[in-house]
């Protein structure tokens, strides 16, 4: 079977002035007594892997190990300096409280703009309209503006768009705390169904208990490479014994 | 690369579409006015301008208000999609930053909601060239390349600006400060002929002056504008649109490390 994910020996480089330059003003100052200092840094290197089909993947690491960069360059939005990214399907990011929607627009209007974002037609969103406002629990709201919506209600609506139709591959970044215990259980509930339905999840937490209970497989990453990938036990305990020592 | 980018605004499209809806009813959502904003407000300022120039200048009124308001507006439609645009990959960096989109896109939808702005601003005008203009000529016709004109050298500006202010922070004030002297050296406000000679020919480089005279000429003068002012209009559009596309695509890969 093809992979879903195929990362080939890829790198990422980020290539900054050393004292950050935001105004053309500095640039232009700067440049014209060639000050100009750029600081490389790879925040991946030379990464390799494969995730088939199908697979729950948890991605662990400290701070700064390239987590974020690796869902970036699955979602497409950022290209590596060398090697090759391969994706294979429609990829669906779970987003922060709030990213995609417009405030002053009603939570009916957000819904089909934020469809919209996550390339789901007006089509599609109006098949799915009924089953997005019964998971979101919003009732009558769904006509009032955003800007008066608690914070609970935005990220429910969110994850209801985004639940909305199933996608290939899910991306989580840190964001299974959704909500109350409530909504919480319900939004596990879903990604459960995903996974059953061979759906392709990749899940960065530092919840090292909660991606023991769900995932699969592990990739751990330090430093920009992977130290370890396998099952998720196996790498669970290099990478806990290796934050112990 | 370009091709491929217009394959991904057409599977895009009814996000454009919501963008463009998004940016209409949340300009005229809490306004009481509505739609009617976009005609008071151009009104207001020909009220303005026109007590200026007629006590001042003994222009008369009548010649006034509509060669003010055709080169107004199309002013008005150029700058304020150019601004906007200059910070619009700034503005959606959080959502850029997590998910594909299509990043022309919003340059585009910027353009097309201020079309529709445009729209609106334009029927005020063409009541009064009915009442006190020289009246609905053949000349008219003509008007739809014209705004094709605009279109390509806002769209050549605004992806320009788009790209290079998500590098430097400053651009998009020091490109707002550059279009009040823009406005003055083209003739919206004052007839050409108030200039001196030496003026005139500096003037003639300005593509601003080529493009107003392109849409003006068919709605004061109710005649085809000069060749020379089409030709220049035109070419400097498609100048403008092809350096301005060239430079968004070399850097648009690397707006993700500034955004």
């Amino acid at each position: 079977m093809q992979p879903k994910i195929n990362f080939q020996d890829v790198s990422v480089r980020y290539r900054l002035p050393k004292e950050r330059i935001r105004t053309f003003k500095e640039f232009a100052i700067k440049s014209l007594w060639r000050k100009i200092e750029y600081e490389e840094f790879w925040v991946l290197n030379d990464i390799t892997f494969n995730i088939d089909a199908g697979a729950m993947v948890g991605i662990v690491g400290r701070n700064g190990a390239g987590k974020s960069t690796l869902l970036k360059l699955v979602a497409k939005v950022m290209k590596p300096v060398k090697g090759q990214v391969e994706v294979n399907g429609k990829v669906t990011p779970l987003l922060e409280l709030g990213a995609g929607f417009d405030y002053e627009l009603t939570a009916l209007e957000n819904l089909f703009l934020f469809g919209s974002i996550l390339g789901i037609s007006g089509k599609e969103m109006k098949g799915k309209l009924a089953r997005i406002i019964e998971f979101s629990e919003l009732g009558d709201f769904i006509n009032a503006p955003l800007r008066t919506f608690s914070s609970g209600m935005v990220t429910r609506l969110g994850f209801a768009v985004a639940t909305a139709v199933t996608p290939d591959i899910l991306l989580l970044d840190e964001i299974l705390a959704l909500g109350d215990a409530g909504f919480q259980k319900k939004s596990l509930g879903v990604i459960e169904q995903f996974r059953r339905s061979g759906v392709t999840i990749l899940f960065v937490s530092h919840d090292l208990e909660r991606i023991r209970s769900l995932c699969d497989q592990v990739i751990w990453l330090e430093g920009g490479t992977v130290r370890a990938m396998g099952d998720t036990t196996t790498a669970l305990n290099q990478y806990e014994t290796f934050l112990h020592t | 690369m370009i091709k491929e980018e217009l394959l991904q605004l057409l599977r895009y499209k009814d996000l454009l579409k919501n963008l463009v809806f998004r940016d209409l009813t949340v300009r005229y959502k809490r306004s009481v006015l509505g739609f009617c904003w976009t005609m008071v407000n151009p009104l207001i300022n020909t009220v303005v301008f026109a007590l200026i120039f007629t006590t001042i200048f003994r222009f008369a009124i009548k010649d006034f208000v509509i060669y003010f308001l055709s080169g107004y507006q199309l002013w008005i439609l150029f700058s304020q999609s150019t601004i906007l645009s200059s910070r619009c990959i700034l503005n959606n960096g959080p959502l850029l930053k997590k998910v594909y989109l299509p990043k022309t896109i919003f340059v585009i939808s910027i353009l097309l909601s201020e079309l529709v702005n445009f729209g609106f601003a334009m029927l005020p005008l063409f009541f009064l060239m009915i009442i006190i203009g020289k009246g609905l000529s053949l000349a008219l016709f003509f008007l739809p390349v014209s705004l094709i004109i605009v279109i390509i050298f806002t769209l050549g500006i605004s992806f320009t600006l788009a790209a290079v202010t998500v590098f430097f922070t400053d651009i998009m004030d020091i490109y707002q400060l550059l279009l009040l002297p823009w406005m003055y050296l083209t003739p919206i406000v004052y007839p050409l002929e108030i200039l001196p000679p030496k003026a005139l020919y500096i003037i003639k480089f300005n593509p601003m002056y080529h493009i107003v005279e392109c849409f003006r000429a068919p709605i004061f003068l109710g005649q085809l504008p000069d060749l020379l002012s089409v030709v220049c209009a035109g070419l400097s559009a498609l100048v403008v649109f092809i350096v301005g596309i060239a430079i968004f695509a070399k850097l648009s890969d690397d707006f993700i490390y500034y955004i």
